[in-house]
């Protein structure tokens, strides 16, 4: 099990070798479903010099990256649009630097004693794996299908589920976003 | 005092008028899978707020659906519910 402690400024984290493994992929699979950006087929001078699309930006039609990127006006579509337009580009810009972090932290790895692999967080470092860890989340979520707060429970005594896997999976990273979000938060 | 002049027969057409004084807001939107220490964690450090405050706006997250995070102009609420859906969480803008 991934085990999350913080001495002084600097969080260790030493997970199994499949467990960094696994959240490689995952991690892998998110920064491909945020790349090819509408905007961002090169062929757009202004987006280029200001990551503003000149073109309108659809909302995605993947529930799950409609999730990582939310219309940010809920009754008005004309300025939903127009904001997407505006900030698409950046946002998945964010999203994808965070998730850059996890992926160049488990690249730090050092096998332990024990055969686990151990990296440091510094604070900036943690601060980056706790929304990269959300949006991973909310991927796995959405392909589990969970929408309200009783799918998850309602999921996991349901004898018909076949998707024991993906929800010990999403149980463990909501494990480990737990350890971290306390260890960056010193309680 | 004077009869006006000018008899005022137009009322202005409400619909119309800019609302200047009326602030925006930023909501953000429950959902199955922010957990409630990170959502805390998150509202301390975007806006500032005491942990306190920061639990309690979770706490209306989480049992009422909703809660209103922030207020301002436009383009505050504009650059909140940015750092919010980059943080992971559902967020949205509008007037109050």
């Amino acid at each position: 099990m991934a085990s999350v402690r913080r001495k002084g400024d600097a969080i260790r984290v030493e997970l199994k070798p499949e467990e960094a493994a696994l959240l490689r992929v995952l991690v892998g699979e998110v920064l491909r479903l945020l790349d090819p950006g509408p905007a961002e087929t090169g062929a757009d001078p202004l987006e280029e010099l200001t990551g503003m699309s000149s073109q309108p930006v659809e909302s995605p039609t993947d529930p799950a990256l409609q999730r990582l990127l939310p219309d940010a006006y809920a009754e008005d579509d004309v300025a939903a649009r127009e904001f997407r337009r505006l900030t698409d580009s950046d946002l998945r810009g964010a999203k994808r630097e965070a998730l850059q972090h996890i992926v160049d932290s488990l690249a730090t790895g050092q096998p332990t004693r024990s055969g686990a692999s151990r990296f440091v967080l510094d604070q900036a470092s943690a601060a980056a794996w706790l929304p990269a860890l959300t949006d991973v989340r909310l991927v796995v979520a959405s392909r589990l299908g969970i929408e309200e707060d009783i799918d998850l429970e309602r999921m996991a005594v349901d004898p018909d589920t076949a998707r024991f896997d993906e929800i010990a999976l999403y149980d463990w990273l909501s494990y480990l976003q737990e350890a971290l979000v306390h260890a960056v938060a010193g309680d | 005092m004077s009869a006006p002049t000018v008899e005022r027969t137009e009322r202005p057409d409400t619909h119309d008028v800019v609302e200047p004084d009326r602030p925006w807001v930023t909501i953000v939107w429950n959902d199955p899978v922010n957990l409630m220490s990170y959502v805390t964690w998150v509202f301390q450090k975007l806006f500032g707020y005491s942990k306190e405050k920061a639990t309690s706006l979770m706490l209306d997250v989480h049992h009422k659906g909703r809660a209103t995070v922030s207020s301002g102009t436009r383009e505050q609420m504009e650059r909140d519910v940015t750092r919010l859906h980059t943080a992971g969480l559902w967020a949205t803008l509008q007037q109050d």
